[in-house]
């Protein structure tokens, strides 16, 4: 389990990560999102030990995680936002390096190696030299490197960045493994919609402050002041946006056609049967009530509205 | 014990960061083939002056043999100067290459220490460079062969050229991680061989004059270490020092000399690698006690072996003797001297003085550590000179005294600046900035020695200069040492009050950050 309490980092006057808190579970997946310069790095940096936070402190498993303290390393996995591969060495050579620098013993090594070839889809290519890989190898051989000493979490920095559509949706399934095996993830992002689909929870940061953190449809929901609903009617569709006028909680009407309209709502989902259940009493032809999906772009967008200038 | 032991054998044996530059060097062979052809155009040059020699010198064989010699030591001299150049590059590029390719935070978020790191790629840098020299061989055999030298002697000159690139690629190290690039770090490692071997071949060559004249020629021995200074190895082959009745070869106090050298430089990189209490940085500043200690003793060794005539001057002498081998000291405090105000906690001035720092190395240790390192060199060359009856009692006191209170002032004038500086690299340069201001200008007096303006203005310019170590009456040193001590005060005092407005300012009053660790 990742306890983050108060994790602060300055730098003179500036503050890049202000007092942020969460904690995770294994299996977990947190996706981490946050414009250019909101300090998703920053956190990611002091997780893995490399930045000494200003104040605060992250717990894994109990233990803090500290610069000073080397076998708490063993526990992380880190991929840096960028990072380059040595010129000269294979692809599992550049593995076993690592491999070394973990402490695996040296009999389990060329298993060990195999196995994370194999995760990351990159066996046919252990021969190679690792600089003569693409962007999309690269990244997964980044990747493998996470792995070779299996760690308990796992803190990848923007890790899709520079890839394909199919590369994404192939580490994206790569991802989800992870936290299948019961390991605590986090991915950093500044696409909110890229993180959706994989992520458990959410954690939403701008300009070092983190807005809100939790499971994304409750994120979604607490950050979305309104939600929208949408009705369709096989008739008197003018009639019935009028009747819903005259209820609580609901506002702003936005007609499809005449007998098609979404509305914001704000109550409870109790206030919203009871809304439904009234329009139903009063005899109006309803054939759809829905909640319309959140646009997560939107949102985003909403979220860190004005915090890029 | 048992765990110590595997790490270090771990570390020494089958290390990652070496097996990966080993590859590389297998792979990239360019080293191997600029160094050839290197070595090509010597033997090219050499044969070509060798044609000369002998033609010039063949009728006589005494002339043959000193120009063989000559020969012999114009190649060796080559071979050094290309190990004083390339040593910087091969410790600058396995470093700088990491940060290049920012592969170093993949590094350090694994669980290798730093010391597992450091000496990983100073060891496959070490191996490269044994390598090149060991390609020179057969030039320098020519020189045996045709009787320009003896085995013996070339067999000493590769030790030192050995020990001259350890000590080199072990300077580039430190300056490589604070740069991070490859033309800062050579250059700066020329500008610490430059200064670090002009002061210790004006060290090595005046005690060597004062020898050879006080001894009137019968001696056979040079100060231990003095070896160590590159271009001097030709003249200091062969010689050995009295450790009781037993003479010892020069080249086993160099060894002694050049490991710990390379250690504290290596701690000194792994210090510059790891956060606040690392054991790096404790290790670092114990190491740095004994490598003082090292240097205390070869200062020891040299003023012993000088007989001290009683000489006109005798108090001035004695003052320049005492005080100026803290001048590596000095330039030592002025690092220490400089804090950030927005880096880690390591670099933070939390405090204006905390003996529990003094080992723990951020800021507020470096008052007491500064002072201990200055007080160990002073008072041991005042003791020594006691010992030979050379000053006076109350005079022990009185001549480290100086020292003390120039640190003081180098170490004051570190707090007045470091609050305005973010980095603490802005604060070093300052700091060296001016203290180097302070000195050179308050010596342009000397010039108008020279000149001969005004006898009593110009005399009266070097003898009340506080920043010159040099008093022929107590009363003069004494009111040295008092403006010495007065700027060191008014600098502490401004600082501080800087420093707390900026600590206030910056990390708010409530919670100074405390060491949790
Ligand atoms: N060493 C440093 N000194 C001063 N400020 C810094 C330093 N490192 C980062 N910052 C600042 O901290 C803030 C957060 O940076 P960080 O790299 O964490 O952002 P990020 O969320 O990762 O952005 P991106 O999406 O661009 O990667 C930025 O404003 C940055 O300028
Ligand atoms: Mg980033």
């Amino acid at each position: 389990m990742l306890e983050v309490k108060s994790l602060t980092k300055r730098y003179g006057q500036f503050e890049a990560v202000t007092s942020v808190d969460f904690a995770l579970e294994p299996g977990e997946i947190m996706g981490f999102i946050g414009s250019n310069g909101a300090g998703k790095t920053t956190t990611i940096k002091m997780l893995a030990t490399l930045l000494e936070p200003t104040h605060g402190t992250a717990l894994l498993n109990g233990r803090p995680l500290d610069g000073n303290d080397l076998e708490i390393r063993k526990q992380i996995g880190y991929m840096p936002d960028f990072f380059g591969l040595y010129e000269d060495i294979k692809v599992w050579e550049y593995l076993d390096m690592f491999a070394t620098l973990y402490g695996v013993e040296v009999n389990d090594r060329p298993r060990v190696i195999d196995e994370v070839l194999e995760l990351t889809d990159l066996g046919f290519k252990k021969q190679a030299f690792a600089r003569s890989l693409s962007r999309g190898m690269q990244q997964r051989l980044c990747l493998a490197r996470c792995l070779v000493h299996n760690p308990t979490m796992l803190l990848l920095d923007e890790p899709a960045s520079g890839l394909d559509p199919r590369a994404r949706a192939e580490l994206k399934e790569l991802i989800g493994e992870l936290g299948r095996m019961g390991k605590i993830v986090i991915v950093s992002s500044h696409i909110l919609p890229e993180l959706a689909d994989f992520s458990t929870v959410v954690g939403i940061i701008e300009r070092g402050q983190m807005l809100a953190f939790g499971k994304v449809n409750d994120v979604v929901r607490s950050l979305t002041p309104a939600k929208k609903i949408q009705v369709k009617l096989l008739d008197r569709g003018a009639e019935a946006s009028m009747f819903l006028h005259s209820k609580e909680h609901v506002s702003g009407t936005q007609f499809l056609n005449p007998n098609e309209f979404r509305f914001d709502f704000t109550g409870t989902l109790e206030d919203q049967h009871a809304l439904l259940k009234a329009m139903i009493d009063a005899g109006f032809p309803i054939i759809e009530f829905m909640d319309e999906e959140a646009d997560l772009e939107d949102l985003f967008m909403q979220v860190t509205k004005g915090a890029l200038n | 014990m048992h765990g110590w032991l595997k790490e270090q054998v771990r570390i020494y044996r089958g290390n990652a960061a070496s097996i990966k530059e080993y590859r590389i060097q297998l792979r990239s062979t360019k080293t191997i083939w600029y160094w050839g052809i290197y070595l090509s155009i010597l033997v090219i040059v050499a044969m070509a002056n060798y044609g000369s020699i002998v033609s010039s010198a063949s009728n006589s064989p005494s002339s043959l043999q000193s120009s063989l010699q000559t020969y012999y030591q114009i190649v060796v001299g080559f071979l050094q100067g290309m190990i004083l150049l390339i040593a910087p590059m091969l410790g600058a590029s396995a470093i700088v290459s990491e940060y290049d390719l920012r592969s170093i935070e993949l590094v350090f978020s694994s669980p290798a220490s730093t010391k597992y790191f450091l000496v990983g790629k100073y060891l496959a840098a070490l191996r490269q460079l044994a390598l090149l020299l060991f390609l020179s061989l057969p030039i320098t055999a020519v020189g045996v062969t045709l009787g320009g030298a003896t085995w013996q002697q070339v067999i000493e000159q590769y030790l030192y050229l050995m020990m001259h690139g350890a000590i080199v690629l072990a300077v580039a190290m430190p300056i490589a991680i604070n740069t991070q690039s490859m033309v800062r770090t050579i250059s700066g490692v020329v500008a610490v061989l430059i200064l670090g071997g002009f002061f210790a071949a004006v060290a090595s060559a005046s005690s060597m004059a004062m020898m050879f004249g006080g001894m009137a020629g019968s001696t056979t021995s040079i100060p231990p270490l003095v070896g160590l200074v590159p271009f001097l190895t030709p003249f200091t082959l062969g010689y050995s020092t009295l450790v009781g009745l037993v003479p010892v070869p020069n080249w086993i106090f160099a060894g002694i000399a050049t490991l710990a050298i390379v250690k504290v430089l290596l701690l000194g990189a792994g210090s510059a690698l790891t956060k606040v209490g690392s054991r790096e940085t404790r290790s670092l500043r114990v190491h740095g006690l004994i490598l003082v200690a090292l240097y205390c003793f070869s200062i020891y060794s040299t003023i012993k072996s000088i007989p001290w005539p009683p000489a006109s001057q005798r108090q001035g002498i004695a003052m320049m003797v005492v005080n100026m081998p803290l001048i590596p000291i000095f330039f030592i405090l002025m690092f220490l001297a400089a804090s950030g105000r927005a880096e880690d906690r390591k670099f933070l001035a939390d405090k204006l003085f905390n003996w529990k720092e003094i080992l723990g190395g951020r800021p507020s240790g470096s008052l007491g550590y500064g002072m201990i390192l200055i007080a160990m060199v002073a008072f041991t060359n005042a003791l020594t000179l006691y010992s030979v009856s050379f000053i006076r009692k109350l005079e022990i006191l009185m001549l480290p005294a100086w020292g003390l209170a120039f640190g003081l002032m180098i170490l004051g004038i570190g707090w007045w600046v470091s609050p305005g500086f973010d980095q603490v690299v802005g604060s070093r340069r300052t700091v060296v900035a001016a203290v180097m201001g302070l000195v050179i200008l308050s010596h342009v007096g000397l010039m108008f020695l020279d000149i001969g303006m005004n006898q009593v203005v110009t005399e009266f310019l070097v003898l009340a200069n506080p920043f010159l170590p040099w008093a022929d009456s107590l009363i003069l040193l004494v009111m040295k040492i008092t403006i010495l001590l007065i700027i060191a005060g008014l600098a502490y005092y401004f600082g501080e009050k800087k420093r707390r407005l900026m600590f206030n300012k910056y990390y708010g009053q409530p919670k100074p950050i405390e060491a949790t660790t």
